[in-house]
This record gives C-alpha cells, sequence and structure tokens, in this order.
C-alpha cells in the first residue's frame, strides 16, 4: 500500500513534468560561481507554532545553476567509482545516469550544459564533497526557490509562484534544456524552477508523511513533535508538490527529472 | 490554454486527496499492526553491505568505531535520541523484547545498534549515561556521529527524521536486522509492532 501510494504519487508528478518532446535550446556555457544567500526567514510550509511558523535560514553560498552533464562527466573521469558500471548498488537504482551513451560518455541525444538527471542522493552527495561543497537542506533550497523574479529590462518582479505553476502545466520538453535557460531570482540564483527538481541534503525529513503514525489525534499527541502536522499556506499547490516528491524519494532512486546543485557554508 | 492548466492541476489535486483520503483510513486500520517489509526486500537483489559508507563514529566509550567492526554479528540496528520522551523509550523496549525472545544459546551471536540523531547533545558520555539509566548491557552499542553521517544512515535505513526548534527530533520509528555482513536482511516500522518477522529473520541467520 504503501509502495502503491508512492509509486502512483510519483508517477503523477513525473507526468506533469515529464520530457515528451519539443525544441532544444542552446546556451553559452555558463560560469559555475555561486551566489550568496542572505540570511533571512521564511514561511513554513508546515505549521511550527513555536516559531511563529517561520523558518530562520543563515547565510550560505548556492551554485547558481544545476550541475551540468559536463561537469558530472569531470566527476566520473576522476572517481571511477561512482561510474555506471562500477558503482554500489547500495548507492544507485538500475535508473542510474540511464539517458548516459556509455561511462563516459554524454551521447549526443543529451544537451552536454543540461542539468545531470537520473543521479541519486548517494551520487549527489559524492560529486559535492568532490567539490568541497554539500547539498543545500530543504529550508536552504526551498529559501532560495520562492524568491520572486526581477525583471532588468522592467521594473516589474513577476511571481516565483505563477512560473512555478505555468512549469508544472506546460507541455513536456524531449531534452532538458541547458541551465541558464530559465530566470534568474532576486539573488541571482537561475533555474531553480523550469528544469528539474532537485535533490536536498535532508530530503528524508518529512516525518508527518512517515507511514507508522497513526492519523488518529489522541495517539498523534503521543509522538515526539506532533505539531509538525499541517500546512499553513494551503493553497501553495507548488510546495505541496515539492514536499510530497521529496517525501516519495529514497536514497538511491535516479530519476529522470531529478538533479542537484552545490551549497557551501560561508565561513 | 490557461483554463486547461488548470483543469489539469485541478484533476492532480482531486485525485491526490482522494489517494490521501484512501490511505488515511488504512493507517487506521494498520495502525497497530507491523509492517512487515522482508517482501518487498526480497525483491531487491542488489542488496550490499551498508558498512561501505564511511564514517567517524564514536561508541557509547568515545572510542573511534568503524562500522566494518560490526561485521561477524547480527545487528539489530534503530534510531534514537537520548532526550526523547516517548517513542524512543518505546522502541528499546520493543529492542529488549526481540533479545529476550532469542534462544539464550543465540543472543550472543547478535549485537543491538542504537544510532543518536542528536549530533550534539547525544555525546559519548551522555550516551553512555543513558544506556546505563536504560540498564542495556554490553551486547548494546550506541554511536555518535557527525551530521552528514547521521543524515547518510538514516537514508539507508529509510529512516525519516527532522530536528524541531526545541531541539527533539522528529523520526519514524523503524527496527532493521542486518546480517553477518552488514546487508539489510528485515525491517519492521511502528512501536510496539510485532517482533515475529524480526525474529524469523534472526533465527534464519545464527548459526
Amino acid at each position: 500500500m504503501i509502495q502503491t501510494k508512492v509509486l502512483l504519487f510519483t508517477y503523477l508528478l513525473h507526468s506533469l513534468v515529464s520530457f515528451g518532446q519539443g525544441s532544444v535550446v542552446y546556451n553559452t556555457q555558463p560560469n559555475t560561481q555561486m551566489a550568496k544567500v542572505p540570511s533571512g526567514t521564511f514561511q513554513s510550509f508546515y505549521e511550527k507554532k513555536e516559531s511563529g511558523n517561520l523558518v530562520s535560514v543563515g547565510e550560505f553560498y548556492l551554485d547558481i545553476y544545476p550541475v551540468t552533464n559536463e561537469q558530472f562527466l569531470e566527476f566520473l573521469k576522476q572517481n571511477p567509482k561512482w561510474r555506471r558500471s562500477s558503482v554500489s548498488k547500495l548507492f544507485v537504482d538500475t535508473n542510474y545516469l540511464k539517458h548516459w551513451k556509455g561511462d563516459l560518455e554524454i551521447g549526443t541525444t543529451q544537451n552536454p550544459n543540461a542539468p545531470v538527471v537520473n543521479v541519486s542522493w548517494f551520487a549527489a552527495n559524492a560529486y559535492c564533497r568532490w567539490k568541497g561543497k554539500r547539498l543545500p537542506t530543504t529550508s536552504e533550497w526551498e529559501y532560495a526557490a520562492i524568491q520572486d523574479i526581477k525583471s532588468k529590462e522592467k521594473n516589474d518582479t513577476t511571481k516565483v509562484i505563477d512560473v512555478i505553476l505555468s512549469w508544472y502545466s506546460k507541455p513536456s520538453m524531449k531534452v532538458i534544456p541547458n541551465v541558464g535557460t530559465t530566470f534568474h531570482n532576486m539573488f541571482g540564483i537561475s533555474d531553480l524552477h523550469g528544469l528539474v527538481w532537485e535533490w536536498t541534503s535532508d530530503f528524508n525529513s518529512y516525518v508527518a508523511g512517515g507511514d507508522s503514525r497513526s492519523s488518529d489525534e489522541i495517539e498523534r499527541n503521543l509522538f515526539c513533535a506532533s505539531g509538525s502536522f499541517g500546512t499553513v499556506n494551503k493553497e501553495d499547490y507548488a510546495a505541496y508538490m515539492r514536499y510530497g516528491f521529496r517525501g516519495s524519494l529514497q536514497g538511491k532512486y535516479c530519476l529522470q527529472n531529478l538533479g542537484f546543485r552545490g551549497a557551501m557554508d560561508i565561513k | 490554454m490557461q483554463m486547461k492548466n488548470y483543469i489539469k492541476l485541478v484533476l492532480l489535486l482531486i485525485v491526490l486527496l482522494f489517494n490521501g483520503c484512501k490511505n488515511n483510513n488504512d493507517e487506521h486500520k494498520e495502525c497497530c499492526k507491523p509492517t512487515d517489509l522482508s517482501e518487498e526486500l526480497g525483491k531487491n537483489s542488489d542488496v550490499e553491505s551498508l558498512y561501505l559508507i564511511e564514517g567517524s563514529w564514536l561508541n557509547e566509550e568515545g572510542v573511534p568505531f568503524e562500522l566494518e567492526g560490526l561485521k561477524g554479528k547480527v545487528q539489530v540496528v534503530s534510531m534514537i535520541f537520548s532526550h526523547c520522551e516517548y517513542a524512543c523509550p518505546r522502541l528499546i523496549a520493543d529492542m529488549q523484547q526481540i533479545e529476550e525472545k532469542i534462544p539464550s544459546d543465540k543472543r550472543d551471536q547478535v549485537n543491538f545498534l542504537l544510532v543518536s540523531f542528536d549530533v550534539e547533545r547525544d555525546t559519548p558520555q551522555r550516551l553512555k549515561e543513558f544506556k546505563t539509566m536504560e540498564n542495556l548491557g554490553d551486547n548494546y552499542t550506541f554511536l555518535h556521529g557527525n551530521e552528514a553521517e547521521v543524515r547518510m544512515l538514516s537514508v539507508l535505513l529509510n529512516i525519516k527524521y527532522e530536528k524541531q526548534s526545541d531541539g527533539n527530533f522528529a523520526h519514524s520509528n523503524i527496527i532493521t536486522v542486518l546480517d553477518q555482513n552488514g546487508v539489510i536482511r528485515n525491517q519492521i516500522e511502528g512501536l510496539g509492532a510485532d517482533p515475529k518477522p524480526i525474529l524469523n529473520t534472526i533465527s534464519s541467520l545464527v548459526k
């Protein structure tokens, strides 16, 4: 039952944003800089009464773009144990880099500068460590991802929620476009929405969705942290989808629309 | 076009809601029933040792501990934090219940491993005090690790957890059996879960 639910949910999300057909957009090679994300707070997705429904995030660096096929290839060249043919099955499922032509060959059907997908949480972690980085926490990622978009040409702001919903409902693309082809948000970070979903370091932190707990009110109060039930803004469908999606993942899953980007502490 | 998009979204939400309700009912039914995951795990032929992951663990004596050192014995594993008032003591009680039901001449082949979520407060000293307080014997090992290591282990064991603003942790309650090589052989989820599946797995692994 648990599996069926997860599969159905995962399938639904994937079918919404999967890549059916469309055109390839080519772009110049973006640099691999990071942007500084200032400290701040944002409205929690789950009710956290003790903190007034606010989540605080300290300042950190975040990659401006998701990690690309080409960048991941470089990692594999230097780290043979993460190649498709030699990686431990503890860390990836059978879909690991399945869209690539070979162990060290992206193939001609994929854009080298598109976000790498079909990578597990373990592989994403290993890549980040190799770069001296780490995956962003869910709070960090969400905080960066809810920032609106400021237009350079006109003096106006686009609500990020509109961008997300239009992505979810767009006809899907057969080949994932290059990074940098969506938009930069207020923090100067690109492609948080519009290309792929992204791993976070603590993607497995949403406990309320776990199947071990009864939905019974009394029983619920007996558990640690019963306050994490319930959501704050019940109209933020996009957030529902992101949190639901993360809750359906396991560390070794490799999915065709799930990539990642690196983060770093500010010392 | 716009309209179509909204219809699509609304349809999706309806399906999700429907699915959610259905699941709630199931949860009611299953609230006191353990989930035996052995069948699911059995389907997964790509089994490898958990001891592959690197780490700088300390045991409750403050001694550096390699997961490799767990090899040779069947391990009954769970993740807890010592300030937990409700779930963790019950989880440990469940483990003790498993221990009691292992035939006494086989008990030396089984070790019990408890890894803490609480990397800040659960120092080795604190874990040692907790172990004494819970009256647990030498066949129980406590581990303290750093945040990244604990997170990685939780992902491998399919345990979800989140630190709360009061310093406590919300977490799923899962007991896992690892064979002598560190490969996951069975898991039960839920407090007070029927230990039978776990005991069957253990008895198939000990000599």
